[in-house]
């Protein structure tokens, strides 16, 4: 290291900011270990290329599809690694150009007829998009956000932004009209090229401010879109049946009116009459905005209300939308409007939400949880499948073959430690700096601030589990052979609500203290005291009296992971847990509360 | 007469059996600039936090614009900036981002929100290291980047706690600066150690010492106050000091404490008062080389704000624990002064 010579600062293009000098001008070392990463990583990313290319092109070689897939992969994240670090005008520029190039392949990966290498006459349009289109696309996406970090040059900055807005909108839009248009393109291709525009425009969001102007308006108009289409594809799902069906659906067979069916066709109407009434208050919103809501509601209300009484509005019955069209569309509708509305919201929640799980991106404890917890899942995957194998070599497995997914041990060591290193700094490191004055001398009330936190942590808790359900779409891919994937949808349930109370309760002991340790080891002691409670349950412990040990038993998060898991979601231990979270939750703002208490 | 700015009555504040602050009152009119001053512990820190409605008072009253820091606690930190003493801030956020977080958090409007940061940010000098990580900012810098935040909504009270600490002189002429500007619109509350500053600034002081309001006034007062002589004579000691109380002019005399210089050779100190502040230096050294006295030294001291704050925070330290009832009343409480601290 000690050759190199320091980089000498260039002088700054005409046109940008002065050069940022204060309290001293800093020099870099040498970026020599970083341009060595980046050479390793273009070399790994041709070879990879190289590899894959011959294999589909030729006949299979020595070297596999596969070690191609590996090798392109460990280079592209070398590369990044480089193109973070460096903002040296030749390498930015290099990974600008490389971003470019990476679009250019996506966008002629998906309008070029596919299968490319082969010789059959019948190719087909569109055939690349899911797996070529959309990976460069991300790939370009990847390297234009350093590129755009690094660049100083406005006149390529503001192309550079320009080109992200386009691209995003183009595809967070297109693919959802195309998919008004064409239903069938929705499940695969259209979703992905819907997000791979969301991820554009989120680029583009987070590089201009959204306090106002054009940022503004793109976001504004995202979360617009996002709940016009939500309300459309609501409408076509649930319209048609409704009217086809008129007043029958509230009534018995026999012709009388079935209260059991008519509260729930009241509630919907309520429902929207509080939509129109909501935009009606909500002054601060632009007029046309709120029209268009009070229309939307009291448009809503008043068909449910036509529906019940008069028959025969439709006759003919309509083709069945909410399954997967509409449910896909419904979820990319308010997934804009969730995006748009965490971008640009003012609300102080939001703004609170953001700052906290801004925090756990910005810090390495966030990443280090993911990678540990990603590891830790694992290595529970690869039990599961060794017994997966073991089993299916004797007989066919029973379904849900997921139930076997999470009795080894290790997820629930996991899970013990992942908790407190989530929760401990929470409160107490706010409370030890001091920044806690700060935040509540600002005007915001306790229920806000430990909100965003819980909600934050959460968040954060249940992205830390996602890879786990991913393992099994790789299972799916690999193995070629359906399963029962459903419980694994219970088993979210489980742990979200689980989630719930863990982080309630160590956002709690992290209210009590200012010393993180101690909020820790807190945390884990109650995590420790709801392992054992597995034991409880099933093992006669002879000091224990018989009630508290069935009351003990019910807390048992493992039993409540294998019941989930086998399909038989036990909705009161779900309900007992998210009721430790929201009570956790409130004794945590009255102990913050508590200091003003004299 | 329009509301107080701040309205301190009675105020107590006791962390267990330590009573930090103990039965303060004063009031800051809109658009005054004024100093707190006061030792270390003296319980500036515990009075500010508690106008800005972190802290309850244990007992008494605060309101500030108009309303209770207890009840009234949300529109209260409506009004408020508040720079704290050690500017805690998120060392993993950027200046401008954390700037902006704050000014949603205050509900700063949208529209000119980003002009907004923008002038703060010149006006506060930090606009060079907006892009730096708060982590990695100096001393000076995250004072900046606090005051800065303070000011954010533009709020009618400011409430700053040593907002010079750890500032270099320049910076702090800066600051200054920018506190002085803010005089007039923005009613300030700025506690410091530092005494040179707060004549640079302030209109008027408040010394607390030992969680007791020792003494408020304006700095005027305190600069018009009767000004002392000094006077050195060679001669027996009570005559002199008769023959100086006789002149017309003189309001009191006082005999200074001999020191070793002055007592080898027959020296005797005096320190002379004279009515309606007037400057009788030559008067009385005509009159007293007249009488055959031989003058070794004669001069004119002026009250300052050291003094004051001096004497203050001695006199205090020597009478404790006696309180002394008279010295809570808002105005100055002029009494002979004591000994110059040697």
């Amino acid at each position: 290291m000690s050759t190199s010579t320091p980089n000498l600062i260039a002088p700054p293009p005409p046109g940008a900011p002065p050069a940022e000098t204060a309290p001293s001008q800093t020099y870099d070392e040498g970026q020599a270990f970083g341009r060595m990463v980046g050479f390793a990583g273009l070399f790994g990313l041709v070879l990879g290329g190289v590899v894959i290319i011959t294999n589909q092109a030729l006949t299979p070689r020595w070297i596999g599809s596969g070690w191609g897939f590996l090798i392109a992969a460990t280079g592209v994240v070398l590369m990044l690694y480089h193109a973070t670090k460096d903002g040296e005008q030749e390498v930015r520029r290099l990974y600008g150009m490389l971003a470019a190039a990476f679009l250019v392949l996506g966008v002629g990966a998906s309008v070029l007829k596919g299968p490319i290498f082969s010789s059959a006459a019948t190719k087909t349009f569109g055939y690349n998009i899911l797996p070529w289109g959309v990976t460069f696309g991300a790939l370009s996406l990847v390297f234009a956000i350093p590129f755009v970090r690094h660049e100083t040059d406005r006149r390529y900055r503001d192309a550079a932004i320009l080109a992200m807005l386009g691209v995003g909108a183009l595809l967070a839009i297109g693919s959802i009209v195309v998919g008004l248009a064409k239903p069938d393109t929705l499940v695969g291709p259209g979703v992905a090229l819907a997000l791979l525009g969301l991820a554009f425009l989120c680029a583009y969001m987070t590089q201009v401010d959204t306090s106002e102007g054009i940022g503004f308006q793109v976001a504004f108009l995202l979360g617009a879109v996002g709940a016009a289409v939500a309300a459309w594809a609501f409408a076509r799902s649930a319209f048609p049946p409704v009217l086809v069906e008129g007043p029958n659906a509230i009534r018995k067979v026999t012709g009388e009116i079935d209260l059991w069916k008519l509260i729930p066709r009241l509630v919907s109407i309520a429902i929207f009459l509080g939509v129109a009434v909501l935009a009606y208050r909500a002054k601060t919103l632009q007029g046309w905005v709120r029209a268009a809501i009070i229309a939307a509601g009291l448009g809503a209300a008043a068909l449910f209300a036509l529906a019940s009484v008069k028959a025969n509005l439709i006759s003919t019955s309509p083709a069945p939308y909410l399954v997967p069209t509409g449910v896909l569309l419904m979820g990319l509708g308010l997934l804009y409007l969730g995006v748009a509305l965490a971008i640009c919201s003012d609300n102080q929640f939001v703004t609170l939400t953001r700052r906290e799980l801004a925090a756990f991106f910005l810090s390495p404890v966030g990443f280090l949880v993911i990678a540990g917890m990603a590891a830790i899942e694992w290595l529970g995957y690869v039990f599961f499948i060794a017994e997966v194998q073991a089993v299916s070599r004797i007989r066919p497995m029973d379904e849900p073959i997921v139930s076997q997914y999470f009795v080894a041990l290790i997820p629930v060591i996991g899970l013990l430690l992942e908790v407190p290193a989530l929760t401990m700094r929470l409160v107490a490191e706010e409370k030890r700096t001091g920044s806690l004055e700060v935040l509540m001398t600002a005007p915001v009330n306790e229920w806000p601030v430990i909100g965003s936190k819980f909600l934050a942590t959460w968040l954060f808790f249940m992205l830390t589990w996602v890879p786990c359900g991913l393992y099994l779409i790789a299972l799916r891919a690999e193995g070629g052979v359906p399963f029962d994937y459903r419980p694994m949808l219970s088993f979210y349930i489980a742990l979200g609500a689980q989630g719930l109370a863990f982080v309630g309760l160590g956002l709690l002991f992290s209210t009590l203290t200012r010393n993180q340790i101690i909020a820790a080891v807190l945390t884990f002691a109650v995590m420790i005291l709801f392992l054992a409670t597995y034991l409880v349950r099933f093992q006669a412990i002879p000091f224990v009296p018989p009630l508290l040990q069935t009351l003990l038993g019910k807390l048992s998060f493992i039993h409540m992971w294998q019941e989930s898991l086998g399909g038989r979601l036990p909705l009161r231990d779900v309900l007992v847990f998210a009721s430790i979270g929201v009570f956790s939750l409130f004794l945590s703002v009255k102990v913050l509360e508590a200091r003003k208490w004299s | 007469m329009p509301t107080p700015a701040i309205q301190v009555e009675h105020l107590s504040k006791n962390y267990g059996p330590v009573l930090a602050v103990n039965d303060v009152s004063f009031e800051v009119q809109p658009g005054e600039l004024v100093g707190f001053l006061g030792p270390n512990g003296a319980g500036k820190s515990t009075t500010m936090r508690i106008l800005t409605t972190y802290l309850p008072a244990s007992s008494g009253y605060a309101h500030v614009a108009g309303f209770d820091v207890m009840y009234q606690s949300m529109e209260v930190r409506e009004r408020i900036g508040y720079l704290p003493e050690s500017v805690p801030l998120y060392p993993e956020m950027r200046v401008s981002e954390y700037l902006s977080y704050r000014a949603r958090l205050k509900s700063v409007p949208r529209a000119g929100r980003l002009a907004r940061l923008d002038d703060l940010m010149v006006r506060c000098r930090i606009k060079e290291v907006r892009n730096r990580l708060l982590g990695t900012l100096s001393k000076g810098y995250r004072q900046r980047v606090g005051l800065a935040d303070a000011m954010l909504a533009a709020p009618p009270v400011l409430i700053l706690d040593e907002p010079t600490s750890g500032l270099d002189p320049i910076q702090i002429q800066q600051t200054l600066e920018t506190i002085r500007e803010l005089g007039g619109r923005h009613t300030v509350l700025l506690s410091t150690h530092i005494l040179s500053e707060v004549e640079k600034v302030c209109e008027r002081v408040v010394i607390i010492n030992k969680g007791r309001v020792k003494f408020d006034g304006t700095l005027k007062s305190i600069t018009e106050r009767e000004p002392t002589h000094h006077v050195e004579v060679r001669g027996p000691a009570e005559e002199v000091q008769h023959f100086l109380a006789s002149q017309p002019e003189v309001a009191s005399v006082a005999v200074l404490p001999a020191t070793t210089a002055t007592a080898a050779d027959g020296v005797v100190g005096f320190e002379v008062k004279t009515r309606n502040r007037q400057d009788a230096r030559e008067l009385l050294a005509a009159r007293l080389t007249a009488r055959g006295w031989g003058l070794r030294g004669l001069g004119l001291k002026r009250a300052s704000l050291e003094d004051q704050y001096t004497q203050v925070v001695l006199r205090q330290d020597a009478a404790e624990p006696a309180a002394d009832p008279a010295a809570v009343e808002p105005t100055a409480v002029v009494e002979p002064p004591a000994p110059p601290a040697a």
